[in-house]
């Protein structure tokens, strides 16, 4: 759906983009995860042709992006990381100008209207001026304008920033639902857990450069890290550690307290109905399980040498 | 996905800033009621009297004497005469200027007048030319009894009886007025229209320029930027706030246009020409304020820079008073406004009776004053868009 | 406590310093406004009133009185340029030209023997010269009879030369039963140029104090304000650094825009400790007014609107474009509600070298109007300070 491909944008000495260059597919919902000024939204200025970039190509389901041409942007739904709305309209007054701008019109921009209002949970309040609503309430509205004319490729930048938990969960929870209905997603955040959380791929950005791309997993496993099992056991767990230690594709198997061992190993989903058997084979039961896979931040962590910086 | 004609957005854009527009409820009050106050304020202060040459009078004991002064200077056309009860409060008024001239009636001696002559600074000079002219007028008989009496060597009850006698015989010289040109009584209303034909000129350009904020606004909200990621040309965009612009200018010239004729009977006389001249200033206006919409950084620069340029050159340009009053070497430089071309050409509307056939050369000046304002400010606009 | 005060005090005068808007509101727009109007206010620069003699009667004693007494000692005082024509169509001709505004035509013996011509609008070239004609027709009847009384009474051969002469010589010594003094000296008065700057700098005073309290509702939205009063400076100091801001602010666009128009301008404000007591009366005025608005208002851009609506209507009603004393009636009663009024009214007091205490009264009701106004005003605001 998007191919970017060699993206470079230098202001002055400051390289902003650094050849930059991933592909987002069909129905997919894609992770643009770095810290404020890696680069994000510069790199979205130009996906949506806002910003003219000095290297590098975009296209759009098959569609080149210029500036300075409007080919191909009603492919595209931006979701700016600040409020672009007009605060001192309604709800429904902002979605109509953005419906016309891109050509909804009458009827079918009534309908489509209501429609993506009811989706952001906003049908009772589109009369009300958007000064009046609650901040998670504007950032709903802010994505309504995005989806409005059904874009192939909606881009959201940092559409959680400096809101409340609740108005995050249903935001997050919206962009999910987008997931499901074959748009494609891109997503930037500096919010590990966000990206975690919605995408399917995510890539690394700092200074500019793309540090990684890919599933959480191929992530994880670039970084060589390890998946954590916890196993609670109702019983003597003595025998037990060693023979978990000796199981193939387990590393390292501790004693946590007199019922609980930890295993570090390769990759939980794949071992662990094994490991609850080799339990088994001793005679014991598994009463509490628990896996903790490696996270994005340890991999952010790994990649760049810092934590994530918010 | 249907696609976006240029005509769609500009609609678009257009329709966005009138419900703006709409939607903040102390427009009400800025371009409808504090024009048409002010329009109403000026009829009520200058169209009536205040623009006259205002006397004062004090005359607590009224004489024959006093009251002919007092017709004679009455009956001058833009005077109007106050009465007061004492000198103190003559005094006062002409010391805050709510009164330019006036005198104290005083009797003296053998039904004598003395007249206490009071002026503002400055004021009344020709006034006083008018009342010596007429007390000699009154003076002469007197005079000549005090002539006869010297010599013929009479008593004065004579020198009166002979000076009677010798009236019969006489044919006095008489004193006959004619005024030519128009009807005197359309001074005040022309007066009136052209003060409000400064507001119009006034307004038309202020709430342009104050109007700035909206564009401004737009692209601090981050929706220009938003505009743009949608299929919009960037000549979509600059086409649509300049009309809005625009249309705003229109919209204030004709809430002060028909507010102050079917409000307050303001005559506008050539009615097209002065809505001809609008149009062109309406264009200044709305190319200033897209200047100023693109070059402001914040919400105060635009309000202050509006304010200042709106109300200076509304100054200068003869909008708050006209420029027939204005020293001759200031009404000269009073031309680099685009207020004096459209006041003057209102003044000679109003008062000259001119018509299209000759202010168009003003109509024209307005209007390329405008275009090029305009342009200037597509291209700065296009620039931050790009 | 004094120093927490003066540092927030501090903060947002040094904030509104760098913030060019206050300095085009308080101080750039009021200048340039008060000398474009010193500058109007001079006026068109009074030339000669033309008018046009003709005569068509020779040498008749009412040509003579006229042309040669009243007419050309106007003319040499410089209040009418005199110009001779033909004859009346001439002249008429002249009128309806607009070369003159109005003219006299002596057409000799009988009815109309002078005829005074004027244009409907030249409402003064025509009354003067209608006083000249009848002072003059007067001066000349009134020899004719002299010359018949004293040849009743047995005078021998009476001169009319000698006798217009004496009568002149009376005429110009004012001698007579009614006569014109100038008193016009005593009454002081202020001058239009200082009145329209007086307007100008108070009109736009109660926009400047918007620079300080109308911060309350800024730092509320900003939420600058709750750290403020989670700070140990209590919450009356809040309050009253920015009551000082605008009071501060308030005096010194007011100290520079006098002090700009008496040295750059030659605007003559009087004693300057009774107007440094204006000044402050009128800035305590307008404090307590933007203090009203802000504890009324919900946002700083509604107590911004209302504010200038205020600032508008009471300029407006006050003085400070058009004198609305001339015109008299509703108008000119409803002024004296306003700060403006009395600011200007104060002024008017202090005019013609009168000592500081002449402002005492005027300066007395504007801070009776910022304690009424100001209390409700204060005690509303204060709502926002707290906790």
């Amino acid at each position: 759906m998007l191919e970017v491909e060699g993206l470079r944008k230098t202001f002055d000495d400051l390289v902003a983009v650094d050849d930059l260059s991933f592909d987002i597919d069909e129905g997919e919902t894609f992770g643009l995860l770095g810290p404020n000024g890696a680069g994000k939204t510069t790199a979205i200025s130009m996906v949506c042709g806002l910003l003219d970039p000095d290297a590098g190509s975009i296209t759009v389901d098959g569609v080149s992006i210029e500036p300075g041409s409007t080919k191909g942007r009603e492919l595209i739904g931006l979701v700016p990381q600040e409020l672009a709305l007009y605060t001192d309209m309604n709800g429904w007054d902002n979605l109509a100008f953005f419906a016309r701008l891109y050509g909804l019109r009458g009827s079918a921009a009534k309908a489509r209207i209501e429609e993506v209002l009811q989706v952001v949970g906003l049908s009772d309040r589109a009369r009300d001026k958007v000064e009046e609503y609650s901040g998670g309430m504007q950032r709903r509205l802010n994505i309504a304008a995005g989806m409005l004319h059904r874009p192939k490729l909606l881009i959201l930048d940092e559409p959680t920033v400096g809101i409340d938990p609740q108005s995050r969960n249903a935001i997050l929870d919206a962009v999910a639902e987008l997931g499901t209905t074959g748009m494609s997603v891109l997503y930037t955040t500096h919010y590990m857990e966000e990206a975690e959380r919605l995408c399917r791929r995510v890539a690394i950005v700092d200074h500019g450069k793309m540090l990684a791309c890919g599933t959480r997993r191929q992530l994880v496993s670039m970084v060589d890290q390890h998946d954590k099992v916890r196993i609670s056991i109702g019983g003597s767990t003595d025998g037990t550690v060693d023979a978990l230690a000796r199981h193939s594709g387990v590393v390292a198997a501790s004693l946590v307290d007199d019922h609980t061992i930890e295993c570090l190993v390769d990759n939980a989903s794949h071992l662990l109905p094994e490991l609850i058997a080799e339990v088994g084979t001793q005679g014991l039961s598994v009463t509490e399980i628990q896996v903790v896979e490696p996270s994005l931040d340890s991999v952010f962590l790994h990649i760049t040498g810092t934590a994530l910086r918010d | 996905m249907t696609s976006t004609s240029t005509l769609d957005s500009i609609v678009a854009i257009v329709k966005a800033n009138m419900i703006r527009l709409r939607n903040e409820r102390s427009n009400l009050f800025f371009l409808v009621i504090l024009p048409l106050m002010i329009v109403f304020a000026l009829g009520l202060a200058i169209g009536g009297e205040a623009s006259d040459s205002l006397v004062g009078v004090v005359d607590p004991t009224p004489s024959e004497a006093g009251q002919t002064v007092l017709d004679v200077v009455d009956d001058i056309d833009n005077v109007t005469v106050r009465r007061y009860d004492t000198a103190q409060e003559l005094r006062d008024e002409i010391a805050r200027r709510a009164v330019d001239v006036g005198w104290v009636a005083e009797p003296g001696e053998e039904g004598g007048l003395t007249l206490q002559w009071y002026a503002a600074a400055g004021e009344g000079f020709r006034l006083r030319e008018i009342v010596e002219n007429t007390v000699r007028s009154m003076n002469v008989d007197r005079q000549v009894l005090q002539l006869v009496t010297e010599d013929a060597g009479v008593d004065e009850a004579e020198a009166v009886t002979a000076l009677a006698q010798a009236e019969v015989f006489l044919e006095p010289t008489t004193v006959e007025r004619t005024t030519t040109g128009g009807d005197p009584e359309n001074d005040s209303a022309n007066i009136r229209a052209v003060l409000a034909a400064g507001q119009l000129t006034l307004f038309i350009f202020l709430s342009s320029l104050t109007g700035a904020s909206y564009l401004l606004s737009t692209r601090l909200l981050g929706v220009t930027r938003r505009t743009r990621a949608a299929p919009v040309p960037v000549s979509a965009i600059i086409a649509g706030e300049g009309l809005s612009r625009f249309l705003v200018a229109l919209l204030q010239a004709a809430i002060v246009f028909f507010g102050s004729w079917l409000l307050f009977g303001v005559d506008w006389k050539a009615p097209w020409a002065v809505l001809a001249l609008s149009v062109g200033m309406a264009l200044v206006g709305s190319g200033g304020a897209m200047l100023l919409g693109t070059m402001a950084r914040t919400d105060q620069q635009v309000g202050a820079i509006g304010l200042l340029l709106g109300l200076v050159l509304a100054a200068l340009g003869g909008s708050m008073q006209p420029l027939q009053f204005f020293p001759d070497a200031l009404r000269q430089i009073a031309f680099v406004t685009p207020h004096a071309w459209m006041n003057d050409a209102l003044w000679r509307i109003l008062v000259d009776g001119e018509g299209f056939a000759q202010v168009w050369p003003s109509i024209v000046v307005l209007a390329a004053a405008g275009i090029v304002l305009l342009a200037v400010a597509s291209v700065a606009l296009a620039r931050t868009l790009r | 406590m004094a120093a927490q005060l003066w540092a927030l005090v501090w903060r947002d005068l040094w904030a509104r310093l760098r913030d060019r808007s206050a300095l085009v509101l308080g101080l750039l727009a009021p200048a340039a406004l008060i000398a474009v109007f010193s500058l109007t206010a001079e006026g068109p620069t009074q030339t000669d009133l033309d008018v046009g003699y003709a005569n068509v009667a020779g040498d008749a004693p009412v040509a003579i009185a006229i042309r040669q007494g009243a007419l050309s000692s106007l003319e040499a005082d410089g209040t009418l340029a005199v110009t001779d024509y033909g004859d009346r169509g001439d002249l008429l001709a002249a009128i309806e030209d607009g070369d003159i505004g109005a003219g006299i035509v002596v057409t000799g013996e009988g009815p109309g023997a002078v005829e005074v011509i004027q244009d409907s609008e030249a409402v003064v070239s025509g009354a003067i010269l209608g006083a000249v004609a009848d002072s003059s027709a007067a001066a000349v009847d009134g020899i004719g009879q002299a010359i018949g009384a004293e040849m009743i009474l047995g005078v021998e051969s009476p001169s009319a030369d000698r006798l217009q002469q004496r009568l002149g010589a009376l005429m110009s010594d004012g001698e007579g039963s009614v006569t014109v003094v100038d008193v016009g000296d005593e009454v002081g008065g202020i001058d239009l140029k200082t009145q329209l700057a007086a307007g100008m700098a108070t009109f736009f005073l109660f926009f400047t104090v918007q620079f300080g309290v109308l911060g309350l509702l800024e730092e509320q939205r900003r939420g600058t304000l709750t750290r403020l009063l989670a700070s140990p400076v209590p919450a009356w100091q809040i309050l009253l650094a920015k009551l000082l801001v605008s009071f501060i602010v308030g005096v010194a666009s007011m100290a520079c825009l006098i002090a700009f128009s008496a040295i750059l301008l030659g605007a003559q404000w009087g004693n300057l400790a009774g107007v440094a007591v204006l000044v402050v009366a009128g800035v305590l005025a307008a404090v307590s007014t933007i203090t009203l608005v802000v504890g009324l208002a919900e946002t700083p851009e509604q107590a911004g609107a209302i504010q200038a609506m205020l600032a508008l209507v009471f300029g407006i009603l006050g003085g400070s474009f058009f004198s609305v004393a001339r015109s008299g009636g509703l108008a000119s009663t409803l002024s004296v509600i306003t700060p403006h009024f009395w600011f200007g009214e104060g002024l008017v007091q202090l005019s013609g070298g009168q000592p500081w205490t002449a402002a005492l009264g005027p300066a007395g009701i504007m801070v009776i109007f910022a304690v009424v106004v100001g209390l409700p005003g204060l005690l509303l605001a204060g709502r926002t300070v707290r906790p």
